[in-house]
This record gives structure tokens, C-alpha cells and sequence, in this order.
């Protein structure tokens, strides 16, 4: 986009002070428009003049400096490093989802070695697709179903992880009944 | 009659085709996921922390657990990759039960990775999982 003769009359400008991305957006002819994305922050309408300033050197580093740092998997446009807390991973709710779909699929069921490895399967792939529609930006899932058979043996599970505390999380439950045992993990690891 | 030979800037384009393919199918390695190489890191400690013969005692292997787990992660995190890591051990009785895992993952193909280790001994099961993502 072009911008020939910078418009005399500025309207509402709001910028966010935590932001790390903000687009640029030309909007009804004259109106010069900073949107921000992503970020708590709180509207202030800054220098006239400032606000110009900033805006053409914002704008020459998002064409030049963003477009080496494009990943394919993410939207540039609204790439943030930080999820808000409603775009994270949130263990609760995944237990639930986990849960339901646990005692849906397994309840009453007798432990079948020939059955098992397909009810593992179809397990993780639903667990796995409600995760997507969760509609998480930016977060990669793995989900591990492990199925059991209830014979008394002893069985321990441990599991350490090297990720960022802030964005990633696990959300694990154990299912059981008279003869199977099934313990299902399902990670979310944000990705920058 | 023959074909007449590509013309120079054919045979450019063809080059520079063939080296951009190259070149997006290069994979760092400081940011993919080497199975190879986990699955020799966690074979050694899972060999040093787990004698061949020893019985399952359910309050040993608590510790077991904790010290593989634990020190893969160190090892793996000490590789100095940009790779995050998730290390299970899962780690059971040998009592005829069956037991069938399986994991579904939302990821970068080319990037990302997983290996499993099966370790056996006369009375246990030893199972180590390990997810690598790439940042």
C-alpha cells in the first residue's frame, strides 16, 4: 500500500503497551488506522505527530524484517509470543474433554488383546480432534493412550518435560474398571 | 530431427529449482528431532539405573522411574537443540496382563519426532517414551 500525502486529521488511534505485533492498515481513504492485536493494553491517544513517526517505522521493519521470519505454520500477520489466558492450554478443561470421551468409549468394556490397539487408536484421534477444535492458536498436541489390562500387576508412570511452564501444559486421567486400566495424556506445547 | 538443446535460461531455472528443493528439504539439525541419537542416550541410562536382574519392588521403582526420567530430560535438554522435550517412563510387573499404547500427535512433520525404548528384564516391563517439538 501507498501512502502519498500523510492525512492531516487523525481519528481514533489506540495503541497497546504489551503488544509484540501490530498491523498497519490503511481504512476509509484518509483515516490512518494502528491496530493492535493480542495485547492487554490500554488506549491512549498518543502525540499526533508521534504517532506518525512510529507508524512509518513500524510499518518498513513489518515489510522487510517479519517477512525473513515467517514460518510457513503461522499466520504472519497475528504471530504473537505469548498466548492470553484464554488461548492457553488450560488443564481443566482438557481433563474434562478427556473424561467424557474415556467413560464414552470404555465403560463396561472387557479387556480384548485383538480389540485394544484399535480402542486406543480411536481414542487418541477423537481426544486429539477436540483439541484442534478447541481452535488454539499456534499450540502443537500430542495425546499418549495407554490401555491395560486390570490383572493387580503393579504399573508406575512418571513423565519431566523441558518445555516453557508459562505456555505448556499436560492434562492426564486414569480410567478404570474391572478389567482394563487406561491412562491418557494429552500435552499442549505452544510453538513461537 | 533432435530436439534443439535447452536454451541458457532454461537450464538456469532447472538449476535453481533443483537447489531451492534442496535447500527447503534441508532439515537444521538444531531444530529436528534426531531419533537416533535419543534412543542411545536413554538406552544408556536406562541400562546404568536398571540392573538385569533385579525384582520388582514396588517402592524401588519409584525411584527407577524418577532418576530415568529425570536424567534423560537433563541429557536431552543438554544437547542445547531448540527442542522441547516430554520424557515418559512408564514401568510395570511382569504378571501376564497385556498392555497396548498408543499416541496420535498434532505437529511439524518435518521437525518433530518420537522414539520409544522397550527395555526387559526377568520381572518388568520398561517403556520410555520421548516427544521432541521443535521451536
Amino acid at each position: 500500500m501507498e501512502i502519498e500525502n500523510p492525512p492531516v486529521n487523525l481519528s481514533t488511534v489506540s495503541t497497546s503497551m504489551t503488544s509484540t505485533d501490530s498491523l498497519l492498515s490503511l481504512s476509509n481513504g484518509n483515516n490512518f488506522v494502528i491496530q493492535s492485536q493480542n495485547g492487554p493494553g490500554t488506549d491512549s491517544l498518543l502525540d499526533s505527530s508521534l504517532q506518525l513517526g512510529a507508524a512509518y517505522e513500524r510499518r518498513d521493519s513489518l515489510q522487510f524484517g517479519a517477512a525473513y521470519e515467517r514460518r510457513d505454520s503461522v499466520d504472519s500477520t497475528s504471530f504473537s509470543l505469548r498466548p492470553s489466558f484464554k488461548q492457553k492450554f488450560r488443564a481443566p478443561m482438557v481433563k474434562n474433554v478427556i473424561r467424557t470421551i474415556a467413560s464414552q468409549r470404555l465403560n463396561n468394556a472387557l479387556y480384548d488383546k485383538d480389540q485394544a490397539p484399535g480402542w486406543a487408536n480411536e481414542i487418541s484421534r477423537e481426544i486429539k480432534q477436540k483439541l484442534i477444535e478447541l481452535d488454539l492458536k499456534q499450540y502443537k498436541y500430542v495425546v499418549n493412550v495407554t490401555i491395560m489390562e486390570n490383572k493387580a500387576a503393579g504399573a508406575r508412570i512418571q513423565l519431566a518435560c523441558s518445555w516453557d511452564m508459562d505456555t505448556d501444559n499436560v492434562a492426564y486421567e486414569t480410567f478404570k474398571n474391572d478389567s482394563i486400566v487406561c491412562v491418557i495424556m494429552a500435552f499442549g506445547v505452544y510453538f513461537y | 530431427m533432435e530436439d534443439p538443446p535447452p536454451s541458457r535460461f532454461e537450464e538456469l531455472t532447472q538449476e535453481t529449482n533443483r537447489f531451492s528443493g534442496e535447500f527447503s528439504s534441508f532439515k537444521d539439525p538444531k531444530k529436528t528431532f534426531n531419533e537416533d541419537e535419543v534412543k542411545i542416550i536413554v538406552k544408556e541410562i536406562v541400562e546404568s539405573t536398571i540392573l538385569q536382574d533385579s525384582a520388582y519392588l514396588h517402592s524401588r521403582i519409584s525411584n527407577w522411574n524418577a532418576i530415568i526420567v529425570e536424567n534423560t530430560v537433563k541429557r536431552l535438554a543438554a544437547l542445547n537443540k531448540s527442542i522441547k522435550y516430554i520424557v515418559t517412563c512408564t514401568i510395570f510387573e511382569k504378571n501376564g496382563a497385556g498392555i497396548h499404547a498408543t499416541t496420535t500427535c498434532h505437529w511439524d512433520s518435518k521437525h518433530d519426532g518420537s522414539t520409544t525404548y522397550r527395555h526387559d528384564t526377568n520381572s518388568m516391563y520398561v517403556i520410555v517414551n520421548v516427544w521432541g517439538l521443535s521451536v
